[in-house]
């Protein structure tokens, strides 16, 4: 069985430092131009850059771009 | 793309939400399986696109989050119509565009051919007219089964047609048989069957350096020097009797291949000046045109008093897709004046034009099949000619076919009386 769905664990694909997809996630917590806050399952997901957009948020994915300086996980 | 036309036919909408905490309201709304697009920070607030249907969908979440919405952008095929329901011209417009494409798509407009190499599309196309197939014809009047028919029946060298209807083209394919083309060309050598004696003789003098004889006598030998008309190879084949004497002639035509060293006189000359054109780029009259059987409608003119001048004209015909031409000509002429200087070539262009022409002529005699042995050409360039003369030693066949002397033997025969015993 896959990981992702046996243990919740969400999925970030990044693409070069200027587009990341999240999937698996509960909500956002927080975003702004240069920081975005992501809930997942235990976790979050920070994601530090400039100019960030979301190009689409829906149930499944979200896809976050603009220019990536740094992604962290925290509690 | 596909997603951006699909979203532009439904309709959406460009929104602003702003309150306490409008991550809420995205959530809620993924929750509620509302798309959302686009999304950007606006200082307190965010921006978003969403579908007309998830638009009208926002209510209880806006109740639930308590934030506030504020319509900024309506766009998609919905809010076109609206904004301009009162205008009933570019309805009627529209309308008449549909109808119209209709009207005009139930119409050949074009008539392409395939896998066509000795029969033109122009000569199809012409064929094809004698029989009431040509473009601007409706599709109901397209048989294609009588195309077809009728191809094959007219080319016997077509062997197979396809005729099909593709949109607005009707799209012929041909297959011809490739064994007319060699048949053609077999047909020729039985033509001249009746082959006459002949000889073969030089058709200069040389000095014999190879031979192969296949059909005649042969009169010279490697080594041998000949003159221009002596005779290489007899057509005339002598038959002796056991007393080796010549009892008759058999008459062939000859075949042979003889080689022999040549020389050639090589002169070439080139002019030592030139006339150079100069354009005066503010002296130029154009005119511009479209022309209809019955009229020309032109802009611009070609009215001029220049000393010297050429004019360049370029002319096409207007034309739908690849044959339906159109009864109007468009094009444009310009008339350009020029002051013409003479100049004096460099001494070693000039020497390189000549190398030029003798590489030229040289790979020229190559291709006719003469080897250039030996060559004493030089170049000799003064003030007012420059030439390049010399002797060339080449090695070449020199034969040519003449008529064979028929020669008629003197028989001295003895009439024996036939003795009859009894």
């Amino acid at each position: 069985m896959p990981k992702d769905v046996v243990l919740g664990a969400s999925v970030v694909t990044i693409l070069g430092d200027n587009e990341v997809c999240i999937e698996n996630y509960r909500g956002i917590v927080e975003y702004t131009e240069c920081l975005i806050r992501v809930q997942t399952k235990g976790k979050q997901i920070r994601l530090h850059g400039k100019h960030l957009q979301i190009e689409y948020y829906t149930n499944d994915e979200m896809k976050i771009t603009g220019r990536i300086c740094s992604m962290e996980f925290c509690k | 793309m596909i997603q951006a036309i699909i979203r532009y036919i439904r309709g959406y909408v460009k929104i602003r939400v702003q309150g306490y905490s409008p991550e809420r309201f995205l959530n809620l709304c993924r929750y509620h399986g509302i798309l959302i697009w686009g999304l950007t920070p606006v200082g307190n607030a965010y921006e978003m696109y969403l579908t007309l249907d998830g638009f009208r969908r926002l209510k209880p979440i806006i109740k639930k989050t308590r934030t506030k919405i504020r319509l900024v952008k309506r766009q998609g095929l919905p809010f076109f119509i609206h904004r301009h329901r009162k205008r009933k011209a570019f309805l009627a417009g529209i309308l008449l565009c549909m109808g119209l494409l209709y009207f005009y798509s139930s119409y050949i407009w074009d008539i392409h051919f395939e896998g066509n190499d000795r029969w033109t599309d122009q000569t199809l196309l012409e064929f094809l007219d004698t029989k009431e197939v040509s473009p601007a014809m409706p599709k109901s009047r397209v048989d294609c089964a009588r195309i077809v028919k009728d191809i094959r029946t007219q080319y016997d060298d077509i062997v197979w047609v396809s005729a099909s209807i593709d949109g607005s083209c009707l799209r012929i394919q041909i297959k011809e048989n490739e064994d007319t083309f060699q048949q053609a060309e077999d047909e020729n050598p039985e033509d001249s069957q009746e082959r006459h004696p002949t000889d073969l003789i030089a058709s200069q003098d040389g000095v014999i350096t190879s031979i192969i004889t296949r059909s005649g006598t042969p009169m010279v030998h490697v080594g041998d020097s000949v003159k221009k008309g002596d005779v290489l190879v007899s057509g005339r084949v002598e038959v002796l009797n056991d007393a080796a004497e010549v009892i008759g002639y058999q008459y062939q035509e000859s075949d042979a291949d003889i080689y022999a060293d040549t020389q050639m006189a090589y002169h070439d000359e080139v002019p030592t000046t030139y006339q150079e054109k100069k354009y005066d780029r503010k002296e130029q009259r154009w005119l511009f045109y479209v022309r209809f059987p019955n009229c020309q409608i032109s802009v611009g003119t070609l009215k001029h008093g220049f000393h010297k001048w050429e004019t360049y004209t370029q002319e096409h015909q207007l034309r739908l897709g690849e044959n339906f031409y159109l009864p109007a000509v468009y094009g444009m002429a310009v008339v350009k004046s020029y002051g013409s200087e003479e100049k004096k070539y460099p001494r070693q262009k000039i020497q390189e034009m000549l190398s030029q022409n003798f590489t030229q002529f040289s790979k020229e005699m190559r291709e006719k099949g003469i080897q250039i042995c030996k060559n004493s050409v030089k170049i000799h360039v003064d003030e007012n000619s420059a030439v390049a003369r010399g002797t060339l030693y080449l090695n070449q066949r020199i034969t040519e076919t003449a008529d064979t002397e028929i020669l008629e033997i003197e028989r001295n025969e003895q009439n024996e009386p036939i003795g009859t015993d009894g």
